[in-house]
């Protein structure tokens, strides 16, 4: 028996038609006619995880556990390479100056926190990548907010008296990283789950998180939580320490030493730090500078490895600050006390 | 009487055609003061902000824009193009859009439109600048045309009309 969230759950009570609504009202305008057409009548089975399109080939639907390629009623590309810069073009809201940094950074966030990778020609200039020119492939990956998905990871995460711990999700892409942050700083936000009430800081500099639009979440991230869109991680975080005075600090996939030296600040501030990075194992970790460092310093009080053994969102192994493993599959929710 | 009718209907009209050739001339210089004003001020917020175009547009919607630039916002927002949704905005709001715009001026607008699509800040900035030069020198050029016959188209609709009258009576 897995440990999962519920988002996994949905696959097996088979209730994504209703679910998917949310994904067509999102993504289907700014597509081209034929393209959402093709989107719309289609009919899923399972939650849709990510949205492929690319020039002149067929659309890839990714599903938890598989994928379906769509073709155009008369066996060709639905998506031709006028439509992919016409996409972007209504993606940025025909603003491409506005979206400049996120463009040279390969992706953008949607209204509504779905965020779209692009591929393309990049302008370099001394290495340095200038521009991204000539958008020929878009990943939308589907933002979903799964309320409790942190629920039964809180009582792990908090002490006895409430007080939320430093906590870093790591797992290979796509496997919820998101979507459990989002929750644990809902859950902390609301004081749920065995958590006592904090004020929550979010650094979203991708947008994800929150899901913000201009600056107003989207996302129930809970009534004392801020949220910093945009923006460098480091400089995020070090303004929301020195501005908000957040108990708990929750910021999406270190990746940087400056990002890393930014939660070694925020957590030998007296500030609990919910962070994510890439990583398919904990040795993984290891291997990478700036995340070995922290957990060299014991930063973190759990580190919670997500998978896909039994879909997105299933919590493999849990492991303590100095990465040894606490849990495995499926144990925790037998568990008696969880500290 | 009907010679005195005639000629009251003959002077009026050469009044008439001698007033709206320069109304024309102010027209076309007061839209594109308008215009400047709002190429700069949605420029400016190109240059120093992040806002999208279609809230750009309605933060920049200064009183002197020929344009509603609001409803050239709601265009943007439903797919079009700036320059597609500028010209469907124009039509809104006048049936004929700007007749006493020369084809020059149009041009001169449609450059800064496209300026905007411009893949990034520093290109539409520049782009939007050289659009906006162009807009001043054809903005100069509309006043000084105003002032050098504005009055002469005036006064010769005037004198016409009153030269008219004298041979008719």
């Amino acid at each position: 028996m897995h440990m999962r969230y519920r988002y996994t759950y949905n696959v097996a009570m088979n209730v994504s038609e209703e679910k998917n609504r949310d994904w067509r009202a999102a993504v289907l305008p700014y597509l081209p006619r034929r393209a959402a057409e093709l989107l719309h009548s289609v009919r899923l089975n399972a939650p849709l995880e990510e949205i492929r399109i690319r020039a002149d080939r067929p659309i890839q639907l990714c599903f938890s556990g598989g994928e379906r390629l769509l073709y155009a009623a008369d066996g060709g590309a639905p998506v031709s390479a006028e439509d992919c810069a016409a996409i972007l073009r209504r993606f940025t809201a025909q603003s491409l100056y506005a979206w400049e940094e996120e463009l040279r950074r390969g992706y953008l966030t949607l209204p509504g926190g779905c965020r779209v990778g692009l591929c393309g020609r990049a302008e370099t200039e001394d290495g340095r990548v200038l521009a991204l020119t000539d958008a020929s492939a878009f990943n939308i990956r589907i933002a979903r907010e799964v309320r409790g998905a942190a629920v039964p990871l809180m009582p792990y995460l908090c002490g006895t008296d409430g007080r939320m711990g430093s906590v870093l999700v790591v797992s290979a892409p796509g496997c919820g990283k998101t979507t459990l942050l989002r929750d644990v700083a809902r859950c902390c936000s609301y004081g749920l789950a065995g958590a006592a009430p904090h004020r929550v800081a979010i650094a979203d500099t991708r947008c994800e998180l929150a899901g913000s639009v201009r600056g107003v979440p989207q996302m129930d991230v809970g009534p004392r939580t801020d949220v910093l869109s945009g923006g460098t991680r480091a400089e995020a975080c070090r303004m929301l320490i020195s501005n908000m005075s957040p108990d708990v600090l929750v910021t999406d996939e270190l990746t940087s030493l400056a990002d890393a030296r930014a939660v070694y600040d925020a957590a030998c501030s007296g500030v609990a730090v919910a962070a994510s990075a890439h990583a398919s194992c904990g040795a993984e970790l290891l291997h990478r500078h700036a995340l070995a460092e922290l957990i060299g310093a014991r930063l973190f009080r759990r580190i919670v490895l997500l998978g896909r053994s039994a879909g997105a969102g299933t919590v493999e192994c849990m492991f303590d600050g100095a990465l040894q493993t606490l849990e495995r599959r499926g144990e925790l929710c037998c568990a008696g006390s969880p500290h | 009487m009907l010679r005195g009718i005639a000629a009251l209907i003959a002077s009026l009209m050469c009044a008439y055609a001698g007033l709206r050739l320069s109304a024309r001339l102010k027209a076309r210089a007061k839209t594109l003061r308008g215009a400047l004003a709002a190429a700069r001020s949605v420029l400016s917020g190109v240059k120093h902000t992040r806002l999208p175009l279609p809230a750009l547009l309605r933060s920049c919607a200064v009183e002197t824009c020929p344009v509603s630039l609001s409803l050239a916002a709601e265009g943007v927002e439903a797919g079009a193009t700036p320059e597609e949704a500028l010209h469907a905005a124009a039509y809104a709001a006048r049936p004929y859009g700007f007749p006493e715009l020369a084809d020059g001026d149009r041009e001169a607008v449609a450059a800064f439109l496209a300026a905007l699509g411009a893949e990034s800040r520093a290109a539409a900035c520049e782009r939007g600048a050289l659009a906006i030069a162009l807009l001043e020198e054809r903005a100069r050029e509309a006043e000084a045309l105003y002032r050098q016959k504005g009055r002469v188209y005036r006064a010769l609709g005037l004198l016409t009309g009153a030269a008219v009258a004298v041979l008719l009576l």
